[in-house]
């Protein structure tokens, strides 16, 4: 036998501890999620208040099975709808229009390039100082210029679009415009972190040739590093466009216009009747949306599947054809167009939102920016740049201010009881605690605590069901699998299976096609405003959107692999063959998803499920921007940390 | 295996006059073959000659669009239920590659093979805390790798993935081996010691042990008996040592030169 080095012997000689490390971590997890916020289970656990919810779940099923049909509203529906779908395409235009420019400044494989020397780097020796020095952001005014765009397009992306969309009402006023805008905002900080990340995972051997052909940084991107990374881009621009449809229907409840404005008053009128007949709206309009993507998606898979495969399968026929320049890019490019000039146009004098059916144009808030009017309204936005940071209560800042407030007793003074000796004390935490909440920076970082818990156990609880349902989803186990066991089924058994899938199909479809502010309208009005609602609305909609990757990462397995299964059943494959094959990209989507729940958690609290997002609308619409410029940071603060510390997990999605 | 006397008497494999085909293109055709308990058989032919089709044929894989197939007493067409499960159980794959799930430490991987007799709880619970561990142990030491239990697969070479892939063949116990092309991956000398490691199982369990074979130099001394397809018919068979150098220029054609057969010390 080869003799093997000692470290390795004693590596593979242990039994190794990493799953159950990672299960001691997701329990640590829920019950730090579980002891940090205070949830209220009574709406589930409590006999009388489950009946009510019950009656209410019944009622509006009811009423969803007898919407409201009549031609007036349906035309209304329909208008909305059209306004919904106009709102998130120019979203989306002006989306990617701002981040591919952010993204180029972000990008340091773009924006710094190849680095050569310098002053100080040809000075240092190579090492760890080098590397240090490679990441400090002054050592150019190319690298000082990549580290703002970065820190730019953090803060758009961590601030909501529901937040943007509340600024922006402040500025120009209710509307699909205010929508487009605010989603606009807060996708062009998602594209152009994607973009950046992905241009800069663009290996460099690929295109060092460009470099040395003498081209400068813009040629080498536009001609080395932009078309390797075109396909990943177009991909995530689609996913990142399907999305915006669905914030678009939803973004109406904080003024953003559309549907969402339109559910969310008619749910405050319990008129569930043609809340039935607008989320009938929301689902076709989300689920075309859905299908649609997908389908390109594949066309881009094959286009991806073709490039890889390099024998040549070209038949004659075909290579006649490419010897001319290709049209379909173009009919794309075309399509695009079109429907953006038609989403101008609708949003401007296509719709019939008037009175008596004329035309609004919701275009015209725009000029305001432009003209300054806007502007004059944004005395608050001074305000919002300079954060109430309550030093005083601290013992900083002014020492009048200082003194008053420790006349009070509302200073923090944190060992006044017990000394950090104490700390093995219990009792000792909760005074800490207690002194640190004298403080209003403390409590703004305490209410952080609500969405992340909601975020975690909505997450959990997603993941938990869409492994569940990502079996009778997969087409390889419900249709395929005699492929791989050999089996000749009964036709009665087929179909049964096929039953199956198209059940899971569409639980899955709905369960995504509504958005999470649309499942937590829905939760809030059955259990009541509180965590409950918010954690079941985020479990939903992660259900839904996980079940879809998860049965492609499934489903793109070839049946093959399932074949060598010493005798395992159908199911018994999927849990020990399929679910480890698939595992490291399920847990890539679930980190993914984490992430964007926790910005969703947020907009949740806005919506009335309470923490960080609904102490910055109360301080906001109270006034008292110095506050609620204080959770705005803790918001950035919270998504940043967390991207961080996904993205040092290495499981970011982005560059694989 | 629950009753050895009746079924030890049945052939394992029975195929009488079997065609396949996918879409118009006649794979096999006309298959007519028996293997006996225990016997060792090797399939060899040109490449496209059906000898993957022929394997999944009798693995019920691949459905016969005439004739008939039975495998270990049961028609591969009528497979469903209880029957399809127990046949599952009791045949043992080897392919050239993938057959070990990369994501899996070997342990895991090993203990597959008792994956017909668990249920699903302890299967799962198997994948945290692994079951039957001494099984798993006694036939990687039968393989010589005792010390991999707790590897990941990638950090094995070829030849060790194979030998796992074996382990866990002896962690089955199946009454048949179909192995598929089991070496073409490897160079001559593992590829020897895989064909060992393979032919002293079947000797051992009194399994039935069909190879699909590309390296003829490993036919000698390891098999009672070799089929040769070509165009997806039995072109010939018989005892190894019958081979000749002028049936293999027939058997591979235009082949023949590009495999080095005829550098095969072979009887003229």
């Amino acid at each position: 036998m080869t003799t093997l080095d000692s470290p390795a012997l004693r590596r593979h000689g242990r039994r190794p501890l990493g799953s159950f490390i990672a299960l001691l971590m997701l329990a640590l997890a829920l019950l730090a999620a579980c002891f940090a916020v205070e949830w209220d289970w009574a709406a589930l656990t409590d006999a009388r208040r489950r009946a009510e919810a019950a009656g209410r779940m019944g009622a509006w099923l009811a009423a969803f099975l007898s919407p409201d049909l009549s031609a007036e509203f349906l035309w209304h529906s329909w208008d909305l709808t059209l306004q919904t779908l106009s709102a998130a395409v120019l979203g989306t235009t002006l989306a990617v229009l701002f981040a591919w420019p952010l993204a180029m400044g972000a990008s340091r494989a773009v924006c710094v390039g190849e680095e050569r020397g310098g002053f100080i780097a040809s000075r240092l020796p190579q090492g760890r100082l080098l590397r240090i020095w490679r990441h400090f952001p002054l050592r150019s005014p190319a690298a000082l210029l990549c580290a703002a765009c970065r820190l730019l397009q953090d803060i758009l992306r961590a601030v909501p679009d529901f937040v943007w969309a509340i600024i922006l009402v402040a500025m120009i006023g209710l509307g699909p415009l205010t929508g487009a805008l605010a989603l606009a905002l807060n996708i062009t900080g998602i594209l152009a972190k994607v973009y950046s990340e992905l241009w800069d995972g663009v290996d460099e051997a690929r295109y060092a040739q460009v470099r040395s052909q003498g081209g400068g940084r813009l040629a080498t991107f536009l001609y080395g590093i932009r078309p390797l990374a075109s396909r990943n881009v177009l991909s995530f621009t689609l996913m990142r466009a399907e999305c915006a449809i669905r914030n678009a229907a939803v973004i109406g409840a904080v003024g953003g216009g559309g549907l969402g404005s339109e559910i969310w008053y008619q749910i405050r009128f319990g008129a569930w009747d043609k809340v039935g007949t607008l989320i009938f709206f929301t689902l076709l309009l989300t689920l075309t949306a859905d299908l649609a993507s997908n389908h390109v998606r594949s066309l881009l898979r094959g286009d991806a599947a073709r490039a890889a495969s390099r024998a040549p399968q070209v038949d004659a026929a075909k290579a006649v054809a490419a010897s001319r320049p290709p049209l379909r890019p173009w009919y794309a490019m075309g399509f695009v167009i079109a429907v953006v000039v038609w989403s101008l146009w609708f949003m401007g004098w296509g719709n019939r939102a008037g009175e008596g059916g004329v035309p609004r144009n919701h275009l015209a808030p725009a000029a305001e920016l432009f003209t300054g009017k806007a502007w004059g309204n944004l005395g608050f936005f001074h305000r919002l740049l300079s954060p109430e940071l309550d030093l005083p209560a601290i013992g900083a800042g002014p020492a009048e201010a200082v003194a008053k407030r420790r006349a009070q007793g509302k200073t923090v003074d944190l060992f006044a009881q017990y000394g950090p000796v104490d700390f093995w004390r219990p009792a000792a935490w909760s005074a800490w605690l207690d002194e640190l909440r004298k403080w209003f920076v403390w409590r703004a970082v305490e209410s952080a605590a609500v969405p992340l818990a909601i975020a975690v156990v909505g997450t959990v609880l997603g993941v938990l069901a869409a492994i569940l349902l990502t079996y009778p989803h997969s087409a390889a186990f419900q249709l395929y699998s005699e492929r791989f066991s050999g089996e000749t089924a009964a036709r009665w058994l087929r179909a049964w299976r096929g039953l199956q899938l198209a059940a899971a199909r569409a639980t899955a479809m709905i369960a995504r096609g509504v958005p999470e502010v649309m499942w937590a309208f829905l939760f809030i009005a059955f259990f009541g405003p509180g965590l409950v609602a918010g954690t079941l609305a985020i479990a939903a909609h992660t259900l839904g959107v996980l079940t879809r990757v998860f049965g492609e990462a499934v489903d793109n397995q070839p049946l093959r692999r399932f074949e060598p299964t010493c005798g395992a059943s159908r199911r018994m494959t999927y849990a020990l063959v399929a679910a480890p094959l698939a595992w490291r990209d399920w847990m890539t989507y679930a980190f993914f998803q984490f992430e964007s729940n926790v910005r969703a958690a947020v907009v949740l609290g806005l919506i009335g499920v309470g923490g960080l997002g609904f102490q910055f609308n109360f301080n906001f619409e109270w006034f008292r921007f110095e506050r609620a410029s204080t959770y705005l940071i803790v918001m950035v603060l919270l998504t940043v940390l967390i991207d961080r510390s996904v993205r040092m997990m290495n499981l970011s999605r982005v560059g694989r | 295996m629950s009753k050895p006397g009746i079924e030890a008497a049945v052939p394992p494999v029975v195929i009488e006059r079997a065609a396949v085909s996918y879409g118009r293109a006649r794979v096999l055709d006309g298959i007519e073959m028996s293997v006996a308990p225990g016997e060792r058989v090797a399939v060899i032919g040109p490449s496209g000659a059906g000898k993957t089709t022929l394997f999944r044929l009798i693995a019920g894989l691949a459905k016969p669009v005439e004739g008939r197939v039975t495998t270990l007493g049961q028609d591969v067409s009528q497979l469903r239920g209880r029957g399809l499960a127990r046949l599952r159980r009791e045949v043992g794959f080897l392919h050239q590659q993938d057959n070990l799930i990369p994501q899996l430490r070997v342990v895991h991987n090993v203990l597959m093979g008792r994956l017909g007799h668990w249920w699903l709880p302890r299967a799962l619970w198997s994948l945290l805390w692994p079951q039957e561990l001494g099984r798993a142990t006694a036939a990687l030491s039968r393989v010589e790798l005792a010390e991999r239990l707790w590897s990941l697969p990638d950090e094995l070479s070829g030849g060790q993935q194979q030998r796992v892939a074996v382990a866990r063949l002896i962690v089955q116990q199946p009454r048949l081996v179909l192995a598929d092309e089991p070496v073409s991956a490897l160079d001559l000398r593992l590829g020897q010691e895989i064909i060992g490691l393979l032919c002293e199982l079947a000797g051992r369990e009194g399994a039935t042990l069909l190879v699909n074979l590309h390296t003829l130099d490993l036919l000698q001394g390891n098999f009672d008996r070799v089929i040769a397809l070509r165009a997806g018919e039995v072109f010939w068979q018989g005892a190894p040592a019958d081979i000749s150098q002028h049936l293999l220029r027939e058997l591979y054609g235009a082949e023949y030169r590009a495999l080095h057969l005829d550098e095969m010390a072979l009887p003229a």
